[in-house]
């Protein structure tokens, strides 16, 4: 086929004759170099969630006992109990949320929302301009709406409109409620009895059939045996219940 | 009445027809609230994470004693009958150990009324003749033995002879307790 490359060999170059460098790439633009930079100081600062991710996951710190107590503490039903790093996001919320720091993502989302549930007093004069805007917005779409052909006036060109469209929107609506209705009806899906799962679960008990009845604690030591013992036989007590709780034998 | 009012009352008395249908339904098939084991603990991600803290502190006592620092020992147990627990009997039963080693190492400090005071409150808890009892009363008497010799070698003598009576009673409750769990269980086969 005419116009159309053939691979083909090629000589190599004469001795002496340098050979482009294919691992040179084309220089750095300014934005690039501005970009890096940015990330560096980002990563440095801790400030880049992935970086902090993928740190996290390659080189894990120790967490701190103040860290630690709270994780349980919050397990064990005391709601109240945040880590340094819950602190600080709170903390910092709360200083966008009081204009101290500028708006984050979520700040913003928390900002929208009051602003929803107890929107602020408008402006007067921003009100008379909405209110102008609304009522010429309807007069100008008028004639287009019902075509350039006649030209009569504006309020009776809309009248047809005002009957049609609440039938349409109550018609399309009664569909729509009538399908999300059949869908919940239908699709939900309805737990199923949870007797036999529950009756099999293992109930917390005495840790006494853990430890040989006809031989007393020794008077001192072995304490962590015996803790040892009993957390690793309710560890696998808590996988036959999650098993159970799943529907899995 | 105009036909969008009657077609939005239509649809609204539909679904809650259906709603109510749906809701009878559930009912029927029974909910977490009604699961044969409402009201009785189960083995759970909170238990375990208190058994997990718990045998974290007893590892940690362990470093610091082997180093002698006794005192760093009884910190880390003191956060294991202070904090939250849940009420299990297991984990009930793991903080009375756990006084029972605080006392011990108070005691083995010259504190003899905190170490009764973790003795008392690890007593308290385990009212049931097990060996977890039997091991706080024998802990009890460890403690007062102590402080009999304390008192003794201060040349306290008559406050020494009470100490040492009421070792003796705290061993000999140990012996009780500790002979009816294994009459228990050699009665029960030995199982």
């Amino acid at each position: 086929m005419k116009g159309e490359r053939k691979l083909r060999l090629v000589p190599p170059p004469p001795s002496g004759e340098a050979l482009p460098d294919p691992g040179v790439d084309e220089p750095f633009t300014d934005d690039e170099i501005e970009a890096a930079a940015a990330l560096r100081d980002a990563i440095d600062h801790g400030a880049d969630p992935l970086a902090m991710a993928l740190q996290a996951a390659y080189a894990p710190g120790k967490l701190g006992d103040a860290d630690l107590d709270a994780i349980v503490n919050r397990a064990l039903g005391q709601e109240g109990a945040g880590t340094g790093a819950e602190s600080a996001a709170a903390e910092q919320l709360r200083a966008e949320l009081a204009g101290e720091a500028p708006l984050g993502e979520d700040a913003a989302l928390l900002q929208s929302l009051r602003v929803a549930v107890r929107p602020t007093a408008l402006d007067a004069a921003r009100n008379e301009i909405l209110i102008a805007a609304a009522l010429r917005a309807p007069l100008r779409k008028s004639p287009v709406t019902m075509g350039p052909r006649a030209a009569p006036s504006p309020g009776l060109l809309r009248r047809p409109v005002r009957r049609i469209a609440p039938l349409t929107m109550a018609a399309l609506t009664s569909v729509a409620a009538l399908a999300a209705s059949v869908a919940l009806f239908f699709g939900r899906p309805t737990p199923a009895p949870r007797g036999d799962a529950t009756a099999e679960l293992v109930r917390a008990r005495s840790a006494d059939d853990l430890f040989d009845a006809t031989t007393p604690f020794p008077r001192h030591g072995e304490e962590s045996a015996r803790i040892d013992r009993i957390a690793s036989a309710r560890a696998a007590d808590l996988r036959r219940n999650r098993f159970a709780a799943w529907g899995v034998k | 009445m105009k036909p969008w009012i009657a077609a939005g009352a239509g649809a609204a008395a539909v679904i809650a027809a259906l709603a109510a249908v749906q809701c009878t339904r559930e009912a029927t098939a029974g909910s977490t609230s009604d699961c044969a084991c409402a009201g009785q603990a189960i083995v759970d991600g909170p238990l375990l994470a208190f058994l997990s803290r718990a045998r974290t502190a007893h590892h940690q006592a362990d470093l610091t004693q082997e180093d002698g620092d006794l005192d760093l020992a009884v910190a880390a147990l003191e956060r294991v009958v202070t904090g939250p627990r849940p009420d299990a009997p297991e984990a009930i039963e793991v903080v009375a150990d756990t006084y029972a080693r605080l006392a011990d190492l108070r005691s083995d400090l010259g504190d003899f009324e905190p170490a009764l005071r973790d003795v008392e409150a690890g007593l308290a808890l385990t009212a049931r003749p097990t060996h977890f009892r039997g091991h706080l009363l024998e802990i009890k008497g460890v403690v007062l033995e102590r402080r009999y010799r304390a008192l003794d070698a201060r040349g306290e003598t008559d406050a020494a002879a009470r100490a040492k009576g009421e070792a003796l009673e705290a061993f000999k409750g140990a012996i009780d307790v500790q002979d009816q769990v294994i009459d228990d269980a050699l009665s029960d086969g030995g199982h």
